[in-house]
């Protein structure tokens, strides 16, 4: 596989995600994931996995919460 | 004979061209249920309802999109905001100026933990008028900081910091005041605000917002589904999802982004000058007037009444004419009983930025008649 995807805790920080990455020149598609967390229905955030590490240092910088589903 | 909407801190009517078209797209072309799929057009709502926030957070000046929930209106934004702040018995100081909006959800959590309100004096600054009616079981200030009767705008910045200084949270009623004035939460950071999406602000009725400057907590109104934490039967703890329960109402919010857009676009201290000049001129046109009697007037807002004339029967002749206008209580029961209009109501003209001199003439033409 050639991408990661991160999860957030909510659509609405995925969606956030997801336009920081964009504004940000990384190609960025959410995408929602039943499987992913214990708890039932998550979002998260398919990316090249060649800028998982752009993609998190931007995450870390904006103070938002997330961790990786695969990596 | 010409239609002159003069009742916009009811709703506004008409909205920018812009809120139209865009609310039209929507509806037309992308309006899935944001946050419950990720097809096309579910990711397309998500989209426009976080642009939303973006907009709402650069009005007020606050850097986390993610703090602005979306309501129904300010009474639904009311509700939750004091239901959710109130759960056991204390004291709340709140102004004597308040809409049922704000009251009536007091007034229940009074009734149902046995809560004591104070009311402080609005015509005082809230720095003096407010200290005195501190109480060791004062834990809140919930007030509006404009008058939905009289015009009348709290001096926001003094209230911010009295209540700092007495270490008490503040929840606003900004009906009156987002959209048309400057409300800078990073100067001001009130604990929650509270206002609609359809008066000042542009958008369509079924809009509205809390607005979080920090991390308030604050209990749930409604729960329900969230797209989000399946299994976990309590709403999540994240913001904005809490306070957002069940489908949100996409074509309203998109509506209400576009009208900040506007209101953004246009600029904040423009509208407030125009406001301000439009009211002048009002004010200036009906003191001019035999038999008028001027109650308040200020922030888009000039009340008034007609000899002893009851208010609505006064708005009911000026619809004959065409003008638009609300008579009655306005939902302030408080405002009322100060003015001495318990009885007889005021009529009201109230303004936005897209009223014109013309329209102010036509009211001037039509109370002439009277």
């Amino acid at each position: 596989m050639n991408s990661a995807i991160i999860t957030l805790g909510s659509l609405t920080y995925a969606t956030k995600a997801r336009r920081l990455f964009t504004k940000n020149g990384i190609d960025a598609r959410t995408v929602k994931l039943s499987e992913a967390a214990d708890g039932g229905c998550t979002h998260g955030i398919e990316i090249k996995k060649s800028d998982l590490y752009s993609a998190v240092a931007i995450l870390r910088e904006a103070g938002v919460q997330y961790s990786l589903y695969r990596g | 004979m010409r239609t002159v909407y003069l009742d916009n801190a009811a709703t506004t009517f008409p909205k920018p061209a812009p809120v139209l078209r865009e609310l039209n797209r929507c509806v037309r072309t992308y309006c899935g249920n944001p946050g419950r799929s990720s097809h096309s057009l579910s990711l397309a709502s998500a989209d426009k309802i976080y642009e939303t926030r973006e907009l709402v957070a650069r009005l007020c000046n606050i850097s986390a999109p993610e703090h602005i929930c979306f309501t129904q209106n300010a009474t639904h934004a009311l509700n939750i905001a004091i239901k959710g702040a109130i759960n056991h018995k204390c004291h709340v100081i709140t102004s004597d100026i308040e809409h049922n909006a704000l009251i009536r959800p007091l007034s229940a959590v009074c009734r149902r933990y046995g809560v004591t309100v104070s009311r402080f004096d609005s015509d005082i600054p809230p720095e003096k008028a407010i200290p005195p009616l501190v109480r060791p079981d004062t834990e809140l200030i919930v007030t509006t900081v404009a008058s939905n009767v009289t015009g009348k705008v709290i001096d926001t910045e003094g209230l911010y910091r009295v209540g700092r200084e007495l270490g008490l949270p503040i929840i606003i009623d900004a009906s009156q005041y987002l959209g048309h004035k400057e409300l800078n939460l990073e100067r001001t950071p009130f604990d929650v605000v509270c206002a609609p999406g359809h008066k000042a602000l542009f958008g369509i009725a079924g809009s509205g917002v809390v607005i979080f400057s920090g991390l308030f907590a604050l209990d749930t109104l409604i729960e329900g589904g969230s797209g989000s934490d399946t299994y976990n039967t309590e709403m999540p703890a994240l913001l904005p999802e809490r306070h957002e329960a069940g489908t949100v109402a996409t074509p309203a919010i998109v509506s209400l982004g576009e009208g900040v857009r506007y209101i953004l676009e246009y600029g904040i201290s423009e509208v407030e000058q125009r406001l301000s000049y439009l009211t002048e001129l009002a004010k200036e046109r009906l003191n001019a007037l035999s038999g008028v009697q001027l109650l308040g007037a200020g922030n888009g807002i000039i009340s008034f009444n007609v000899r002893d004339l009851p208010s609505d029967r006064v708005a009911g002749t000026l619809g004959e004419y065409g003008i638009c206008v609300r008579g009655g209580l306005h939902c302030a029961p408080d405002t009322h009983k100060k003015l001495g209009t318990e009885k007889i109501g005021a009529v009201r003209a109230s303004l936005s930025i897209l009223n014109t001199e013309r329209d102010i003439d036509a009211l001037f033409s039509a109370l002439k008649k009277i």
